[in-house]
């Protein structure tokens, strides 16, 4: 159903035709625009001992529910399905603001301390740091952009999510990027299904798009 | 916190001394005197503990505890003749919660466990004679779910059922006669009765398509135990784990499914998934076993399928004890036999008959619970005895009934 089986459709410019149905000009059209946001909006500038990657997902829902689902910095837990409370310090909303993610059992963490760098409603883009935590997971700091597309003649949102990270003592860069990779897309894969039920309860009317 | 923790320590003790006592040679020395008076004001200590941690996290263990002495009392003698045992002389078990936040732990207990689904069996020539031989079996299971409790729950009211069901449909297909080649037969049967039933609960529990968030990621372990007059059979799946105690010695009935097991990673790797060493050894650095049942969002890689152990049963055979990683990981196999033993043969509560309350199968639960909290067990706890052959000698018996 919803594994996370093999490599296909998740970096950038892999899934040239998730756009979907319009050929190679349409596709090539795609992957020129992920290209653009990537180069826009998501560039790290990993250190010697960091690692760095950017995932993508297509999501068959309009941008403003995939937007309101990512930018709920106080509540991840309404996509993200490792988180089970989330509480955030002082109660208001805005830069600089933290949160105190609990995760589930099972995983190699129990806590995150997260803040909040970067909320942008126009752009469409939020940014957090982890700034404590029970997790390996050192000067981690996420970038995630939701941009409009058109998925097989319908609204569509294409999500892109990058990161970088120290890599711990004991792994070397590509179990660090491969594990944290897992973790987005398992995020990524629930947003794009709580997204996409949502979409379906509350069709939006075309003034929306 | 400190006196929790000195009461915690003095249960350690209590229980050092339960496996001591095995050494020991009953001689009234000084020292021994001292150490009785010790664990005297140890027994107070031990029933605090028991009464903190007990009352108020021990989940009730469904009624085996209760039904453990009933059975016990009523229970045939085994005789040495004949090739078949009584399934189980009493079971009890233990849950707690430990130092966790939440419970995930499951545990059930039925015995005899396919009576209850009787009425659904075919009437037929031979059937008769098939039931008086299922009635005979008891089902033992622990569940230790992670990511919710939800599965785990789930395994709790249906491994049973189904298993119940999978076993009723070979039983009948089963023709007459005997032989060697029927002994094989019944043995292929179980194995793929105990498959089935945990690929069918692993269909049931992922199965719903507007599962909430989160439904993806939450899963259980299972081990499973069917303890019949002849044969044991123990189907596992992750990392809790069935240890058989026999003449002494420690068997294990089951290999828990860590992803660093070489087979393990081999099928991982070889389903295109990847085992990391991310705060140990785990699937994807995600998950640190490699076999359950839910978890859809790490299928292919973590599967659901058992392994199954069919073990004929020998007059050596004692107990066995399944339980969840709250126990193992702080309690090898040979203490955790050692302990039980000790209290199922009645020294542990003769010796110490303040800090041990009986020889029933559910104190040797609860006493390996005390023990993993006090050797510093973070994780929710579950424990099950089933008492296969009587330890305790017929004179220790009567003066504890009478007691």
């Amino acid at each position: 159903m919803v594994g996370l089986v093999g490599g296909g459709g998740w970096r950038v410019g892999d899934d040239a035709a998730g756009g979907g149905g319009g050929g190679a000009v349409a596709a090539g059209a795609a992957a020129a625009a992920e290209a653009e946001h990537m180069r826009r909006l998501h560039s790290h500038a990993p250190g010697e001992h960091q690692c760095s990657s950017a995932l993508v997902k297509h999501i068959k829902a309009p941008v403003h529910l995939v937007w309101s689902l990512v930018r709920s910095f106080d509540q991840p837990q309404r996509y993200k399905p490792f988180v089970s409370r989330c509480v955030v310090r002082g109660g208001d909303l805005e830069i600089g603001s933290v949160r105190e993610v609990n995760v589930k059992t099972g995983l190699p963490a129990t806590t995150s301390t997260e803040r909040l760098e970067l909320l942008d409603d126009d752009e469409h883009i939020l940014s957090v740091k982890f700034v404590g935590g029970d997790h390996r997971l050192r000067n981690y700091s996420s970038i995630v952009t939701v941009h409009p597309e058109s998925i097989d003649g319908r609204p569509g949102t294409l999500v892109i999510e990058s990161f970088v990270v120290d890599v711990p003592d004991g792994n070397t860069k590509d179990e660090t990027c491969y594990f944290v990779e897992a973790v987005i897309k398992c995020n990524l894969t629930s947003l794009a299904e709580v997204s996409e039920r949502l979409a379906v309860q509350s069709p939006t009317s075309p003034l929306e798009q | 916190m400190s006196s929790d923790t000195s009461r915690r320590d003095h249960a350690a003790m209590a229980v050092r001394e339960v496996l001591a006592g095995d050494r020991k040679v009953g001689t009234v020395s000084r020292s021994a005197r001292r150490r009785r008076l010790e664990l005297r004001r140890l027994g107070r200590t031990a029933s605090a503990v028991a009464e903190d941690d007990a009352a108020k996290r021990v989940r009730p263990a469904s009624d085996s505890s209760s039904d453990s002495s009933e059975s016990a009392k009523v229970a045939p003698e085994p005789t040495a003749e004949v090739a078949r045992w009584p399934a189980c002389v009493s079971h009890g078990a233990v849950s707690v919660i430990g130092r966790r936040r939440e419970m995930e732990d499951a545990i059930f207990v039925a015995a005899p466990f396919l009576a209850a689904s009787k009425e659904a069996a075919v009437e037929g020539s031979g059937v008769a004679e098939e039931e008086g031989k299922e009635e005979d079996e008891g089902f033992f299971a622990v569940y230790d779910g992670h990511g919710g409790s939800r599965v785990a729950e789930a395994c709790r009211e249906r491994m049973h059922v189904v298993l119940a069901e999978e076993v009723r449909v070979r039983r009948l297909l089963q023709g007459g006669g005997g032989g060697a080649d029927v002994e094989d037969e019944d043995r292929a049967r179980w194995k793929e009765a105990m498959a089935a039933c945990f690929t069918r609960v692993d269909g049931e529990v992922g199965g719903a398509e507007e599962a909430d968030t989160g439904e993806q990621t939450v899963g259980s372990t299972a081990v499973v135990a069917v303890v019949g007059p002849r044969r044991i059979v123990v189907a596992n799946c992750g990392d809790s784990r069935a240890v058989l105690s026999r003449g002494g010695v420690a068997v294990p009935l089951s290999s828990d499914h860590k992803p660093d097991r070489p087979d393990e990673m081999e099928r991982v790797e070889a389903a295109g998934g990847r085992v990391i060493n991310w705060n140990g050894y785990r699937i994807l650095g995600v998950l640190a076993t490699s076999r359950s049942i839910g978890d859809y969002y790490l299928k292919p890689y973590v599967i659901a399928e058992p392994e199954v152990t069919v073990m004929d049963r020998t007059d050596k055979d004692e107990f066995l004890i399944l339980a969840s990683d709250g126990l193992w990981d702080v309690v090898s196999n040979d203490v955790a036999c050692k302990i039980a033993r000790n209290c199922l043969s009645g020294r542990a509560a003769s010796k110490y008959p303040e800090s041990v309350s009986g020889s029933t199968a559910a104190d040797a639960a609860a006493l390996l619970v005390e023990l993993a909290i006090s050797r510093g067990s973070k994780d929710n706890i579950s424990v099950v005895v089933v008492e296969l052959r009587r330890l305790r000698s017929r004179t220790t018996a009567s003066k504890e009934n009478g007691r």
